[in-house]
């Protein structure tokens, strides 16, 4: 079902239209959210009120950009404001975020970290360290595989700030992890 | 210096997949359900007010006119209905806000709490 249907089936009313949608976009917001408020009781909560001002909304909806673009930004902005909400600071300057991890691992540790689960869940550690906007546009970028005008017209960032969260994430990531196992780092 | 590279490269590699890697927490199973409930509720609510906000409009704009049709030929003085409200204002206010409950309650919320349930 394409969007311009799946819309105007959802105006009308119908209840598999709405179940549809939910279906086919909750993965979407999930991810942003789960990513945006640190993985808190409050996700699942958000991630209805979420679907609620996308029901409430739809009509407004004019078809500009994507469906999924159009609910994303629905997600980012209400994540954005329960986030200001609870007095978190999102808006790292992309020049002033240094990865911050929970030091070295022991040396049994590090051994273990060879091990590939081990290793993500190491990676994992070091992205929820991360600044809330680098933390989104990575999942939106790797996780979604949304494009960068996709990520734009979700985040309202610009092009290049969008790519230079990407960059100075990554290598915020490889420096956590090199920080965290220094075996690792190459000679 | 080949197998150090090899390594980093692995890193890398690793990195990626760790990104692309799913959440292990995942949405409840009755999230759909339960959000499609929520919507059905606002959904019908919504529609029950506009009903019930046109219905009141008519009924009160049909007053309007029929005492704007009273009051002009006939001057308050003179028309003993129009005089009887004036002075017992109170009383027909309060009767308005009744029947305006009654007419709310029979409309909005016993349609309201008494839908057939579809999830």
């Amino acid at each position: 079902m394409d969007d311009a249907t799946l819309i105007a089936q959802v105006q009308a009313g119908n209840e598999h239209a709405n179940r549809f949608l939910i279906e086919k976009y909750k993965n979407l917001v999930w991810h942003l959210v789960l990513r945006m408020v640190d993985q808190t009781e409050d996700a699942e909560d958000l991630c209805q009120e979420i679907f609620l001002r996308v029901f409430r909304d739809i009509g407004k909806f004019r078809g500009e950009a994507k469906l999924s673009t159009w609910i994303g930004a629905i997600a980012y902005n209400m994540s954005v404001t329960y986030l200001r909400k609870k007095g978190k600071n999102i808006m790292v300057p992309v020049d002033d975020y240094l990865p911050v991890t929970s030091g070295k691992l022991s040396d049994e540790t590090a051994d273990e970290a060879l091990d590939k689960s081990s290793m993500k869940k190491i990676i994992h550690r070091v992205i929820d360290s991360l600044p809330v906007q680098y933390r989104t546009v990575i999942t939106l970028f790797y996780l979604e595989e949304l494009s960068y005008k996709e990520i734009e017209e979700i985040t309202g960032m610009p092009d290049g700030t969008i790519k230079s969260y990407l960059n100075r994430g990554r290598q915020a990531i490889r420096e956590g992890i090199l920080q965290m196992v220094p075996d690792m780092r190459p000679e | 210096m080949n197998a150090e590279n090899e390594r980093f490269a692995e890193l890398e590699a690793l990195i990626t997949e760790a990104l692309k890697e799913k959440p292990e927490r995942e949405l409840s199973l009755t999230f759909t359900d339960t959000l499609l409930r929520r919507v059905e509720k606002r959904l019908t609510w919504r529609e029950l007010i506009r009903e019930f906000a046109v219905k009141t409009g008519i009924v009160v704009g049909a007053l309007i006119i029929l005492a704007l049709c009273l009051y002009f030929p006939m001057r308050e003085s003179t028309n003993p209905f129009l005089l009887m409200v004036v002075d017992n204002w109170k009383l027909v206010t309060g009767v308005g806000f009744l029947i305006l409950f009654t007419f709310f309650s029979d409309q909005v919320l016993l349609k309201f709490y008494h839908r057939p349930q579809a999830y």
